[in-house]
């Protein structure tokens, strides 16, 4: 890779690197990120549908002893368990390469002086916009509680959450440069990002949420452990995603520096 | 060129994203919507029922909304 052009590369080294290199680096992120909520998957998640499952089958009669759950379709529980590690792993690459275009639009907006740093903040923020927020309004159920009348309204409702979570932390985002521009001090910005965070809290557990009727089989404690499980399972995601993302693109910062020295001297 | 500034403090300026850049970003976001919910909306009838019970543990344990 490093042959024939390197003569005319040397001054846009740092930007003919980054896009090929960003989207490898979110896409190992993302992979990785990917694994480390697989594993919380078969820890802790697993377990608990298969618990579900049974209870689903015992209150339908069992009239699908085979395994796969309501729609009848001809899917295995084992077929349904790697699929569903095989999803997480996808949506894990998909999220990352997503996570290392928003990253590269968005990091001078943080104020932390590494990639490591901005990273986990960036991670910090979808987790709390995409899982944390929707956790709390539409929280996850294990299944056989969500009922088909309501899946429709509950996912029109979910992505509302997440597109409305998205542009409150464009608006608090906005607001703190305008605090800037205004020459208002520190403490005032951090002040006003501070009560808009709070007002937002507030509306997220203010709203009435949607929640479903939990069939009276279903012991409360599946249903915690269940919510438990699949919100540190997103946890361990995008926290393992924005470590690995921020390292690997300090590692890349650094080669590029060494290699500019190098051929700048 | 800012050889000056480390790696390890590297304050960027700039916020240029090419368009395919976005461009990917959107499709990778759609494609993750598409593979945890909307299963049925691009695929037959059959395909889409059977990725829906394919990604089925999947898409609870992320906690999207299902049924």
């Amino acid at each position: 890779m490093d042959g024939m052009h390197s003569a005319c590369r040397a001054t846009d080294t740092v930007a003919a690197t980054s896009w090929g290199l960003r989207l490898r680096c979110g896409a190992v992120a993302g992979a990785a990120g990917g694994l480390a909520s697989v594993v919380v998957l078969w820890l802790m998640v697993e377990p608990v549908i298969g618990r579900a499952i049974l209870l689903e089958e015992e209150m339908h009669g069992r009239h699908e002893a085979g395994g796969a759950h309501e729609h009848g379709a001809t899917v295995t529980r084992l077929q349904q368990q790697i699929g569903g590690t095989i999803t997480v792993l996808v949506v894990g690459v998909l999220l990352g390469l997503a996570f290392a275009v928003i990253y590269a639009r968005v990091q001078h907006r943080f104020s932390e002086e590494t990639d490591l740093g901005r990273a986990l903040s960036l991670a910090a923020l979808a987790f709390t916009v995409v899982a944390a927020v929707p956790s709390v309004m539409v929280p996850a159920n294990p299944p056989g509680i969500g009922s088909s009348d309501t899946v429709g309204r509950r996912t029109l409702i979910y992505l509302l959450i997440i597109l409305v979570g998205v542009l409150f932390v464009g608006v608090v985002f906005a607001l703190h440069r305008a605090a800037v521009d205004r020459g208002i001090a520190p403490e005032g910005r951090w002040l006003l990002t501070a009560a808009a965070v709070a007002i937002g809290a507030l509306v997220v557990f203010s709203v009435p949420h949607v929640e479903e009727r939990v069939p009276s089989v279903i012991p409360a404690d599946l249903v915690w452990d269940f919510r438990v499980g699949s919100l540190v399972q997103t946890a361990a995601l995008w926290t393992t995603m924005g470590i690995v993302h921020g390292v690997l693109l300090h590692r890349e910062r650094e080669r590029e520096s060494v290699s500019l020295m190098a051929r700048g001297r | 060129m800012n050889i000056e500034s480390t790696p390890l403090a590297h304050r960027p300026t700039s916020s240029a994203v090419p368009l395919w850049a976005s461009a990917l970003a959107a499709v990778a976001l759609l494609a993750v919507f598409l593979i945890l919910q909307g299963n049925d909306s691009l695929l037959s009838a059959e395909m889409g029922s059977w990725l829906h019970e394919v990604t089925h543990d999947g898409r609870h344990a992320l906690g999207v909304p299902c049924d």
